[in-house]
């Protein structure tokens, strides 16, 4: 039985926010340094990395399976990771003001090669990821 | 039944090495003392005080140690002022790491490190110098049944076991600072000697090399030389011991080692093949060990040298393999068979020869050394290819009782042999030429406190997506 968490679109926009701003600050200040080429750069960088983000969290994937979390993503390169869900050594949920507006939750999960940082999903979903870790750890 | 250990005298200094840093304080302050205010008596006697309060101090704490031996468990007591216990059952204990230097030898006793596992989160590892009647007593307690298997290795397969596990860096960290500082107390410069040295050649290697380049790599080959003395004495007398329920190991000429790894906590076994061993046709063995085995466990080899037949031989013994076609997860064709899988070091050769064109026609006075570091790069772009066509017709996956895994790594060769209860995570990716093909490159981690992964090309996702589902 395959259960799918889907991204909500306002992660997809809060990304693009969040890079947006990002690159514009820096072109603001290269504008104010008089380096105009490098902020034209800069804002077409910001442009490809929209588009990226776009494609990435399109093809971004997260399966809850019966003994199994799988997850799937990249746009060149696609990756897909499967985490036995009794390996997984634990599950941080991460909450800031801004998340807790659009009821929105960060998973941290520490697999045994690292930590994995889920994007944004919805309370409901995070839950049922976290519920099941559990479920299988105990 | 109780036995009770208490640490060795000799263990003071083990308490004392570290807080004799303290001592550097007053040691500025005796300096500034004699040359600004001509005042040595302060110095004497502030010292002295300073140097009882360490000796005092280490000596407590060398005081408060003790270690109990029950039927099945132990507890380690340590710390005179905040007092600590622990508690571990045998069964918990991942290994025991025994130790005897040439002054321990001397009043025989033995340093001995315990390391115990607890479910992937913090291990806990301690040490004390004991008796080697005490030493004994320890062994005793791990219970590791009776003997049934020993092999020793012969110092000339030590010797191409250290030529190839050593390393440069090795050599680096361990044997320069102390061959400069000793060097230094007799009034010898080693770098001034070794570059005096070099400029006085005239070799035909310094036609086509400057100098410079010919003083680094002379001194890069130096410390690779005691790199390898260091893996040769440590390993050298190597003696595996199989025992009913462990592991027993021994090695050292100088320092005596032994390691005791318990059966139940060896979570993967890994046949590793380096450049060198590829040329010798050899593998080393390692064990991925479960809970916190630190530094003190020598990288986990179990067999230094293993020629095929003997991993052979050694597949046949310990794990239960049984390929059969329903087993062996499926392998994706190259469309253009060995010409597909050397494209990557194809890419690479004409970066690099694009570059060294350009380094050829920009500088003039270094044309035979831009050449010769050509054909450097030529050479490990042809051992990368191979290795590369090696994991393409070689590499394996089978999902049995033990998972088998074939691959590479960089210019390693890689053989896992894994429970399926102890794959910590499997990653598949795929770049824009493997989704056309449905192949993909599988890596799998084993789960333990260090990870440590094997990577098989060319493998067909689907296929290897319902195995490892059904299987692990």
């Amino acid at each position: 039985m395959e259960e799918k968490c889907f991204l909500p679109k306002i992660t997809v926009y809060l990304w693009i926010f969040r890079t947006v701003l990002i690159f514009l600050a820096i072109a603001f200040f290269l504008f104010l340094l008089k380096l105009y080429y490098a902020a034209w750069f800069s804002l077409g960088l910001a442009v490809i990395t929209v588009i990226y983000l776009l494609l990435f969290f399109k093809k971004y994937e997260i399966s809850l399976l019966k003994d199994f979390l799988v997850i799937r993503y990249g746009v060149i390169f696609s990756v897909t990771r499967i985490l036995p869900l009794n390996k997984i050594i634990y599950v941080k949920v991460l909450k800031t003001p801004v998340l807790k507006a659009f009821a929105l939750d960060i998973i941290i999960i520490k697999t045994i090669k690292g930590v994995l940082i889920l994007p944004e999903l919805k309370c409901e979903e995070s839950e049922k990821i976290k519920r099941k870790i559990e479920e299988k750890n105990l | 039944m109780k036995n009770l250990i208490k640490p060795h005298p000799l263990m003071f200094f083990t308490f004392l090495k570290p807080l004799l840093v303290l001592a550097l304080l007053p040691g500025v302050r005796a300096v500034i003392g004699i040359f600004f205010f001509k005042n040595f008596g302060g110095f004497r006697f502030s010292e002295a005080v300073f140097l009882i309060f360490l000796s005092v101090f280490a000596e407590l704490r060398r005081k408060s140690l003790s270690l109990s031996l029950f039927d099945d468990s132990l507890v380690f007591k340590k710390g005179f002022y905040f007092k600590s216990e622990f508690l571990a059952q045998r069964q918990k204990i991942s290994s025991v790491y025994l130790s005897q230097n040439i002054i321990e030898c001397v009043f025989s006793v033995k340093t001995v490190f315990i390391n115990v596992f607890s479910d992937q989160k913090d291990g806990y590892s301690f040490k004390i110098t004991v008796k080697d009647t005490d030493a004994e007593k320890i062994i005793k307690f791990m219970d590791i049944g009776p003997k049934f298997l020993e092999k020793r290795f012969s110092f000339l397969k030590i010797a191409v076991f250290a030529v190839a596990s050593s390393s440069t860096l090795e050599g680096l960290l361990i044997f320069v600072p102390i061959l400069k500082r000793t060097l230094n107390f007799f009034g010898i410069g080693l770098f001034d000697t070794l570059f005096k040295e070099l400029e006085n050649k005239n070799t035909f290697t310094d036609q086509y090399v400057p100098q410079a380049v010919n003083v680094i790599t002379s001194v890069l080959v130096f410390i690779y030389l005691f790199g390898f003395i260091y893996q040769f004495l440590k390993n050298i007398n190597f003696k595996v011991l199989k025992h009913q329920n462990a592991f027993l190991l021994k090695s050292g000429f100088i320092t005596k080692r032994e390691s005791i790894i318990n059966g139940f906590d060896i979570k993967a076994f890994f046949a590793e093949q380096t450049l060198i061993l590829r040329v010798f046709k050899c593998f080393t063995l390692k064990a991925a060990i479960g809970g916190y085995t630190g530094r003190f466990l020598a990288n986990g080899v179990i067999f230094p040298i293993l020629c095929k037949k003997g991993l052979k031989d050694f597949e046949k013994r310990f794990l239960n393999l049984g390929f059969t076609k329903k087993t062996v997860v499926k392998k994706q064709k190259a469309p253009f068979g060995r010409f597909s899988v050397i494209i990557v070091p194809l890419v690479w050769f004409l970066l690099c020869f694009l570059i060294f064109l350009y380094l050829f026609l920009k500088f003039y006075d270094l044309r035979r050394m831009v050449a010769l570091g050509f054909i450097f790069v030529c050479f490990f772009l042809c051992l990368y290819a191979d290795t590369l066509i090696y994991g393409y017709n070689k590499g394996k996956i089978s999902l049995n009782r033990t998972i088998t895994l074939l691959g590479t790594s960089f210019l390693k060769i890689r053989k896992l042999y894994i429970n399926p209860e102890n794959v910590g995570e499997i990653i598949l990716k795929e770049n824009p030429f493997d989704k056309r093909r449905g192949s993909c490159k599988v890596t799998v981690t084993a789960f333990y406190k260090k990870p440590s992964a094997v990577t098989v090309r060319w493998i067909n996702k689907a296929d290897a997506t319902e195995k490892f589902y059904k299987t692990v």
